[in-house]
């Protein structure tokens, strides 16, 4: 219903349909999150000056996926005519990426 | 994380007028004219020609009430002492209703102001979790009792910590032995 619930969803929808993004976490003391009535969206910071995103990859290396990310919630924003700019927090690196070899990106 | 602490105070203001600035800034010019009609945005509907419609604080209360507790990272309501006494009083048939605790509210004709003490988690971040309590706030009540909301004051009055009753951390060292 409101604007922060349709925007906080649809930057992690567009973060997550991002190749090598595992999942959004929030792994600080502090939570990150997007509150709204009756949810809330974790890995995704609207309220501050800067929309921030908190990824888990599972693909390395890092800066690719990264920028990608930046790219798709950027195109979110500005959809939204959002015109804030975008923080990609990486918080962690899946299992996963490491047992794969780093330049074959499973 | 750091840096949440200096942004905040700047995101304060912008969002609590900033969200309802082409709104909030109309009633002003609104009341000179008292009998407006439907057009103006925000409680000019509820004085009309053909009579008034009155809203009591009840309303605007209980409203206020839930669209806070709406919000994940609102633990309880009420201040302190208000707060276990209202728990109790809840309790009691034809006691007073659970869902005011902690919200007063003024009524006028046309506007309201809302004044909230809330219990939040400990782990959250007090501002963004207030933030979205004032935004939901004023949408409830704006569009369910048709008043100009004024102002949503938020009074954190107490940070809820998960296992206090065993500490202040949690009490971790009395669930498990450390040595084994």
């Amino acid at each position: 219903m409101s604007t922060d619930q349709a925007l906080a969803t649809a930057v992690r929808e567009a973060t997550l349909a991002v190749p090598g993004v595992a999942w959004l976490a929030s792994t600080a003391a502090v939570e990150v999150a997007t509150y709204f009535a009756g949810g809330k969206v974790v890995g995704v910071r609207l309220a501050g000056d800067t929309v921030e995103v908190h990824v888990v990859l599972d693909r390395l290396p890092v800066p690719p996926v990264a920028s990608r990310v930046d790219q798709a919630v950027r195109q979110v924003l500005a959809a939204a005519g959002d015109p804030r700019p975008v923080r990609v927090v990486v918080e962690d690196v899946a299992d996963v990426a490491l047992q794969a070899q780093p330049a074959g990106g499973s | 994380m750091t840096d949440t602490g200096a942004k905040v105070p700047n995101r304060g203001n912008p969002t609590g007028s900033g969200g309802q600035a082409g709104s909030a800034g109309s009633p002003g010019t609104a009341s000179t004219s008292p009998r407006a009609t439907g057009e103006s945005p925000g409680g000019t509907r509820l004085v009309t020609d053909m009579g008034k419609t009155q809203i009591s604080e009840a309303v605007v209360a209980k409203v206020a009430g839930y669209a806070a507790r709406e919000i994940p990272g609102v633990h309880s309501m009420g201040a302190g002492m208000a707060r276990r006494m209202g728990q109790l009083r809840s309790l009691v048939p034809g006691g007073v209703d659970a869902s005011r605790q902690g919200v007063s509210v003024e009524v006028g004709e046309r506007e309201a102001a809302i004044d909230l003490d809330l219990v939040t988690y400990y782990g959250q971040n007090i501002v963004d979790v207030s933030e979205a309590v004032r935004r939901n706030v004023f949408d409830r009540v704006q569009t369910m009792t048709g008043l100009q909301v004024v102002e949503v004051n938020i009074n954190v009055d107490d940070v809820y910590v998960e296992g206090e009753g065993n500490g202040q951390n949690g009490g971790e060292d009395q669930s498990q032995p450390r040595v084994q």
